[in-house]
């Protein structure tokens, strides 16, 4: 049976079928990662292997499946693995459950490791596929799904709750890293994580520690980030003046929040939103300031000299400010910065301002 | 000169709508079509050189209103301006000291005016030369007068000696023209070159492991790169992509197709790179006469970052870009701003362009500028077909290349001329 020609809603509902009559656990966790990179891929990949199977459209699925998410972005090493164990097994042409369980097993291994929710393979996916950027934004997440799995761990017998989540969450961030490398923000929120864990009384019964972990996160996203982000808001306010020409470069949370608010004061400026390659961040700002009547102008990080001099403030957002000054974002933002710096010194009468750098986590 | 004037024409109609790409295209056929220009002029047998600075003006003033961005235009029209003064200046000489030798017996004309003031014609052009040229011991120990315009007091110089000139003179407008026309084949046979001439100095330039950074495409930078390469030169080349219009990425492929190790980068990424980087050799689109260059987009931000690293700027450009001009303003005046549709997609960005209707002005503008301007102080080294100089030497090669008087391209009613 080609399963080229399928719509993918019938396929996804072919799929689930089949995967019904099997362990619910890895199922969902099979759903998860095979369903969601793309459909496409996985028809053409799925289509493909029929050619290696006589018959059993269940073993065809699942070798179609782990094809298609080696096909569409970048899988983990044991997905490959998988897939050519369930080749190798196929070809000895036993009978259906011995070609198909070491697969299986395998499958069902690996996601035993991120526990029962998937939460975090959730995460890992968004990482590696850009779906999350931003400082900010990966930490929230990354703390969120921390919640997640508190919620559903449990303490083994003949262990302690503090060191035992501390080493899963060693491994949880470890994975991570492999996804994509961590942030400062996300380094510090889960020292702040590691140390709750471990000043946590031996007397605090389970359900009480996994009560207090998640209120400890919630505070933390609560002051350290969200009200972090209003106060430091109400502080560079006060530097817009009527007039002004504020200029930024990509997207930052911060500097977006600060402008809004800006707006909501009704002081009276316009704003150059710089972007360049290869994200184009900007392009994702511009139209939430275009909507709230904010005036505009667009360009390129190449004609930021030609678009200094009507400029009158610059703002850039931080991803880190290091222990001596040095402030780590966006690749492009020294650029900005030094051009800046640079017609600082052409015109001394302009009222040009030194940079603000909006940061967050600063320790 | 119907004939003529209809090749105007349509070169005036490819300027307007920017058919031609680059400045080497332009100035060369600039330099065709005034030859064809004065090929075709009828010149009168007195001022036969007014009569051509005249005709080539005007041609000249309509090319640059065509398009003011494209200075090789203005320049190589200067220039023939500037060829045409000379060679009048040389034949006059050349028909005065005939003149000399058979009246004086020693002398040559350029010494001893006092002494000769039937000669203050020659006096005069000698005098007109080297105030263009630099000074020099010899012309200040000459002690010559100032000079004042020189065709008319060479054409005056001429009436005044007579007839025994008039047999001279038929001869004299065919030489005029025939070598105004031989200096002008030279021309457009420099401007064809140029390329290979600022290449052979490459070897000089790049040496073993080095790292070279550039932005977006130029000819001359590729041809430059090559050369070296072709010497068994080993170095690396970052090209950063040049948005909006990515032309970094056909010199890249140019590049991996001649053999050199190229790595892409992006814009944003050039001050993370600059560090590692040895030297930054871009091309320019001219180099005006400060030694300022308006080069494409991007480029100040690539020399104010390399003037941070220390690392040396070099800038390749031929003889036909360089502008006898002072850049004044130019970031807005010799700028031309293009379509933003290479910046914002038009179909994600249209429920922007209506907010903003009601109030009556958009809120939203696109800045899309072609060109940059690069200060004199930060480009190391200009590197020209006559080898490499500093910018502040840009003002002799100006004045070896053009005449003060042709600065001014538009006729006013007045002219001292």
């Amino acid at each position: 049976m080609l399963l080229l020609n399928l719509d993918p809603m019938v396929f996804v509902r072919v799929v689930l079928e089949v995967l019904s009559e099997l362990d619910e656990l890895w199922g969902r966790c099979l759903v998860w990662y095979f369903i969601r990179p793309g459909i496409p891929g996985l028809v053409i990949c799925s289509s493909s292997t029929t050619g290696f199977f006589d018959n059993s459209k269940t073993t065809r699925l699942m070798l179609g499946l782990s094809w298609g998410s080696i096909c569409v972005h970048k899988s983990p090493i044991w997905m490959h693995m998988t897939a050519c164990s369930g080749m190798a097994v196929e070809a000895t042409k036993g009978s259906m459950i011995s070609r198909v369980f070491p697969f299986l097993y395998i499958l069902y291994a690996q996601s035993r490791r991120f526990g029962a929710s998937y939460a975090l393979p959730d995460l890992m996916w968004q990482y590696l596929s850009g779906d999350i950027c931003g400082g900010k934004a990966r930490c929230i997440a990354m703390l969120k799904a921390f919640q997640e799995v508190i919620q559903e761990y449990s303490t083994p017998l003949e262990k302690t709750l503090s060191r035992d989540l501390t080493a899963k969450i060693s491994i949880y961030v470890n994975f991570l890293n492999e996804c994509r490398p961590i942030s400062v923000s996300m380094g510090n929120a889960i020292r702040f994580f590691k140390n709750r864990i471990a000043e946590l009384p031996l007397t605090m019964s389970e359900s009480e520690a996994k009560a207090a972990l998640h209120s400890y996160i919630d505070q933390f996203i609560g002051e350290k980030i969200m009200m972090a982000d209003k106060v430091i808001v109400n502080h560079a306010v006060t530097k817009i003046r009527d007039g002004d020409v504020l200029l930024t470069y990509g997207s930052s949370s911060a500097v977006e929040m600060l402008i809004l608010h800006a707006h909501e004061l009704r002081k009276k400026f316009r704003v150059v939103v710089v972007d360049s390659r290869p994200k184009l961040e900007g392009q994702h700002l511009l139209p939430r300031l275009v909507r709230e009547g904010i005036s505009c102008t667009y360009t390129n990080i190449n004609a930021n000299s030609y678009i200094m001099h009507e400029v009158t403030r610059v703002f850039l957002g931080a991803s880190a400010v290091l222990s001596n000054g040095t402030v780590y974002s966006r690749v492009g933002t020294a650029c900005v910065a030094m051009v800046a710096h640079a017609l600082l010194f052409w015109l001394l009468t302009h009222g040009k301002s030194a940079l603000a750098c909006l940061s967050e986590q600063i320790v | 000169m119907p004939d003529v004037q209809s090749l105007v024409n349509e070169f005036i109609l490819k300027l307007k709508k920017r058919k031609i790409e680059g400045s080497q295209a332009n100035a060369r056929q600039t330099a065709v079509l005034l030859r064809s220009v004065i090929s075709q002029q009828r010149i009168p047998y007195t001022s036969q050189a007014a009569a051509l600075i005249d005709a080539v003006r005007a041609v000249g003033q309509q090319l640059t209103a065509a398009n003011p961005i494209e200075l090789a235009v203005g320049n190589i029209v200067r220039r023939v301006l500037h060829i045409i003064r000379e060679e009048d200046l040389s034949l006059t000489t050349g028909a005065i000291e005939g003149l000399n030798v058979s009246s004086v017996s020693d002398d040559d004309s350029d010494t001893d005016k006092d002494d000769n003031p039937g000669l203050s014609a020659a006096a005069l052009a000698a005098a007109a030369r080297s105030t263009l040229r630099p000074p020099s011991l010899q012309t200040l120990l000459e002690d010559l007068p100032d000079s004042s315009a020189i065709p008319h007091t060479s054409s005056s110089g001429d009436n005044s000696d007579g007839k025994s000139k008039s047999a001279d003179k038929s001869t004299k407008s065919r030489k005029l023209k025939h070598d105004v026309i031989e200096a002008v084949n030279e021309l457009i046979q420099d401007i064809d070159t140029c390329h290979d001439q600022i290449a052979e100095q490459a070897v000089e330039h790049i040496h073993h492991n080095e790292v070279i950074l550039t932005l977006g495409s130029s000819k001359t930078v590729l041809e430059f790169l090559c050369a070296a390469k072709e010497k068994k030169r080993s170095f690396r080349v970052f090209v950063a992509e040049g948005a909006p219009r990515y032309q970094g990425h056909l010199l890249a492929k140019e590049l991996v197709a001649r053999g050199l190790q190229t790595t892409l980068i992006t814009d944003s990424a050039v001050f993370a790179m600059i560090s590692r980087v040895n030297m930054v050799i871009v091309g320019a689109h001219a180099v005006m006469a400060n030694g300022g260059v308006i080069a494409p987009v991007g480029l100040n931000m690539v020399a104010l970052a390399a003037q941070r690293h220390a690392v040396p700027f070099v800038v390749l450009a031929g003889c036909h870009k360089l502008c006898p001009l002072y850049p004044h303003n130019p970031e807005v005046l010799l700028n031309e701003l293009r379509s933003p549709s290479e910046l914002l997609d038009f179909g994600e960005f249209s429920d922007c362009m209506d907010f903003g209707y009601g109030t009556g002005t958009p809120l939203l503008h696109v800045v899309n500028p072609t060109f940059d301007y690069v200060p004199p102080k930060l480009v190391s080294l200009f590197i020209t077909d006559i080898g490499g100089h500093n910018p502040s030497y840009m003002y002799r090669l100006i004045a070896d290349y053009y005449s003060a008087d042709d600065l001014v391209l538009q006729k006013k009613a007045a002219s001292v001329n």
